[in-house]
């Protein structure tokens, strides 16, 4: 440890030079996180003083029904949503990693667009293509001679809206980081696997797969950390307190209760109880995905 | 050796320099308190805090020429919860905030911390309490009124805004004074849209809608003074019935977002509701092809009150004094005569409303002069008393109330879970 503090002493003017960054990162990273959790134990409306409950704020939540419909919320979302996008990311990718499609930059940039659209318009599209009255998709059911559905009215309809508009999000996202893993592929594993005369399906599960499996871990690890704090598509699609049911997630949740209710406090416990349960999904999918990684 | 310990020396100082943000006024004690001795540029700073909508941009410009010893810099923030929750970040992390802060109906939050305020009855506000709303004007104070934290801007008086077309085709009271003496109680509102509703086949906003202009119009709310709930008492119970009870006799168009139901204002199927002064603006923006076709009228159940904002000065400010006059003068009621011309802010200040530059006939409302209407309901609001956990009572009861009409939720079962999930959450 000495030997330690001695070496920094003696590079001290370049530690001096990198000192602005961990200096900012402590004030407004390092502290706010250590606060939070003394603000988990408090009662705060932010103004005001803050009185100290133990483990109040804990108990209320873990016996909240509403903290359980948001968690039920989030992860049929979640499930509705990253299960199939990734699923047909890998398949997007494949396909235009294909030596016969031509124009690949094109559908690079193509499929990579939605990515970068500012989600509120995009909640705002969707909100006007499902809308229960004067929605273009019930225009069209209508016009066929269907009933229209109210799309906001069933928990299961507001779960398919939302989980869409992540899909639609992030599935070129996804496409995109598939395609660097299947580039870093060597071609001579497929070449041998074609004298060898392996069909398509063959190739897919017993190459690419395979290769692909650390690309396959970072991707399903994000978009579990992203799943689990959905906000903007909910919050702008039904608002802080409407009656669609099914549509509040774990972060709305959180948001609502602090800066809505002014129970700072809470907020703070509740973000820690996140925090843990996105650690060990992380942990989980860590152990599921590299498990024979040697 | 000497030039490294010279090199760290200058690094340290830059460092320092660079996180305190090295522009910052050190401004000594004698400066505080009279402006005109700020060494910096001989005027008295005055920073501003308002949101898009709030006061009049000529009425800050004409401050800024009436003012030449203050440099106001006015910052337009964005409105709602940021706004509250940055003011509110301010006022606990005690830095350099602003001296003015424009605050909005949530004042009365505020009013339980007023020492983080400038009492403005010290600065001479008496004087001028006279030309506001009285009403409004509590809603500045403590309770026992000794300290003012903020002077009104403007005020929200809710009217019936509604398609006299399609009134007059269903044989209905369909002008301002029809409505006026023949449309008094909810019921006779509730008895006309039937009529209107069999004629034209159009609704009145949604249930929603309706129970919130129902509860602008009562003097209670959902805490009492002593800060006990009684959100589930007959006040807040009788406004929920009558909003079940036009939503079960089919009068509210169905619980959807605002581009829906704008697509529905403009398609002629809502056709009539009640909401505040700003909803003017809504309205034209919403259904523009049916310009011409719109009146207001003098609310269904009397008058009400739905937002209006307020002005005053945090208690760091170091120019209470200088900022009071500025403040002062952006409200007085010449100036909010802009506000009301601008975006359709109401004046709080009654002098006024017969004034010959208060005549307001907009085209999209048939010329009607809506000014006579906004002053009749601007008058005598019952105001309610606000507590900081109203927004929660508030959010739980509208979901219950929404849940009615979007999943056919049994009435009785949902008020009886709503005041079972807002119970639960005061008990923490």
């Amino acid at each position: 440890m000495g030997g330690l503090l001695k070496e920094i002493y003696k590079s001290r003017t370049l530690y001096l030079f990198i000192s602005p960054f961990y200096i900012l990162f402590l004030v407004f990273s390092v502290f706010p996180i250590i606060f939070s959790i003394y603000l988990s134990f408090h009662k705060w409306d932010g103004i005001g003083s803050m009185s100290s409950v133990g483990f109040n704020n804990f108990n209320y939540m873990f016996h909240d029904p509403n903290f359980w419909q948001a968690m039920i919320n989030n992860i049929a979302i979640w499930l509705l949503a990253n299960g199939p996008m990734l699923v047909c990311a890998l398949v997007i990718a494949y396909v235009i990693n294909l030596s016969i499609v031509k124009f690949k930059g094109f559908f690079r940039i193509a499929f990579f667009l939605p990515n970068i659209t500012a989600m509120v318009a995009v909640v705002i599209i969707f909100q006007s293509m499902f809308g229960n009255e004067y929605g273009l998709i019930n225009f069209f059911l209508e016009k066929l001679g269907l009933d229209k559905i109210a799309w906001f009215n069933s928990s299961t309809g507001v779960r398919v809206v939302i989980a869409l508009m992540i899909a639609w999000r992030y599935l070129g996202y996804n496409a995109i980081i598939y395609l660097s893993g299947l580039q870093r592929i060597p071609k001579d594993l497929y070449e041998a696997a074609n004298l060898d005369g392996a069909t398509m399906f063959q190739t897919f599960t017993k190459i690419t797969l395979p290769m692909l499996r650390s690309i396959i871990l970072f991707s399903v690890m994000m978009s579990t950390i992203g799943g689990f704090q959905i906000f903007t598509e909910p919050q702008v699609l039904a608002g802080n307190q409407s009656p669609y049911p099914g549509s509040e997630t774990i972060v709305l949740y959180m948001f609502r209760e602090g800066f809505v209710y002014q129970n700072y406090g809470y907020a703070a416990a509740v973000s820690w109880v996140l925090f843990v349960i996105i650690g060990l999904i992380s942990v989980l999918n860590w152990k599921l995905f590299n498990k024979s990684d040697d | 050796m000497k030039i490294k310990s010279l090199t760290i020396a200058l690094l340290a100082i830059l460092v320092i320099l660079a996180l305190t943000g090295c522009g910052q006024n050190s401004n000594n004690a004698s400066s505080s308190g009279n402006g005109n001795e700020n060494a910096t540029n001989g005027k008295v700073k005055l920073k501003m805090w308002y949101w898009n909508g709030a006061i009049s941009d000529s009425t800050i410009e004409a401050a800024k020429a009436k003012f030449p010893n203050i440099d106001l810099q006015a910052e337009k923030l964005p409105s709602g919860g940021d706004f509250l929750t940055k003011l509110k970040t301010t006022i606990t992390g005690g830095g350099s905030g602003p001296d003015i802060v424009t605050m909005d109906s949530w004042i009365s939050t505020m009013l339980s911390y007023n020492e983080k305020f400038v009492n403005l009855y010290d600065q001479g506000a008496r004087d001028i309490q006279s030309q506001y709303l009285d009403w409004k004007w509590k809603m500045g104070a403590t309770s026992d009124d000794k300290y003012l934290i903020a002077l009104p801007i403007d005020v929200a008086p809710v009217v019936l805004y509604y398609r006299s077309d399609l009134f007059k085709k269903a044989g209905v009271a369909s002008t301002p004074e029809e409505f006026k003496t023949q449309v008094k109680t909810w019921d006779d509102y509730f008895n006309l849209l039937k009529k209107v509703k069999d004629e034209t086949g159009s609704q009145s906003g949604t249930v929603v809608d309706i129970f919130r202009s129902l509860l602008g119009q009562i003097d209670q709310s959902f805490f009492d003074l002593d800060g006990k709930y009684i959100g589930d008492q007959a006040h807040i119970k009788s406004a929920w019935d009558s909003s079940v009870k036009a939503y079960q006799a089919g009068l509210t168009f169905p619980f959807s977002s605002d581009s829906e139901k704008n697509a529905a204002m403009n398609n002629g199927k809502i056709s009539s509701f009640s909401g505040a002064s700003w909803a003017v603006g809504d309205v034209i923006a919403a259904a523009p092809d049916t310009k011409g076709k719109w009146n207001i009228a003098y609310p269904p159940g009397g008058v009400g009150n739905q937002g209006g904002s307020f002005m005053g000065i945090l208690k760091s400010s170091k120019y209470p004094k200088e900022a009071y006059e500025v403040i002062k003068f952006l409200v007085s009621p010449e100036n909010l005569i802009a506000g009301y011309k601008d975006f359709g802010n109401y004046p709080s200040t009654p002098e006024i409303y017969t004034k010959p530059e208060m005549v307001n006939e907009n085209a999209f409302f048939g010329n009607q002069d809506l000014s006579t209407v906004f002053a009749d309901a601007a008058k005598d609001v019952k105001v309610a008393h606000t507590d900081t956990r109203d927004d929660m009572v508030f959010n739980e009861i509208t979901k219950a109330l929404g849940s009615v009409d979007a999943q056919k939720k049994d009435s009785e079962k949902a008020w009886k879970d709503a005041q079972e999930q807002i119970k639960r959450q005061l008990s923490r």
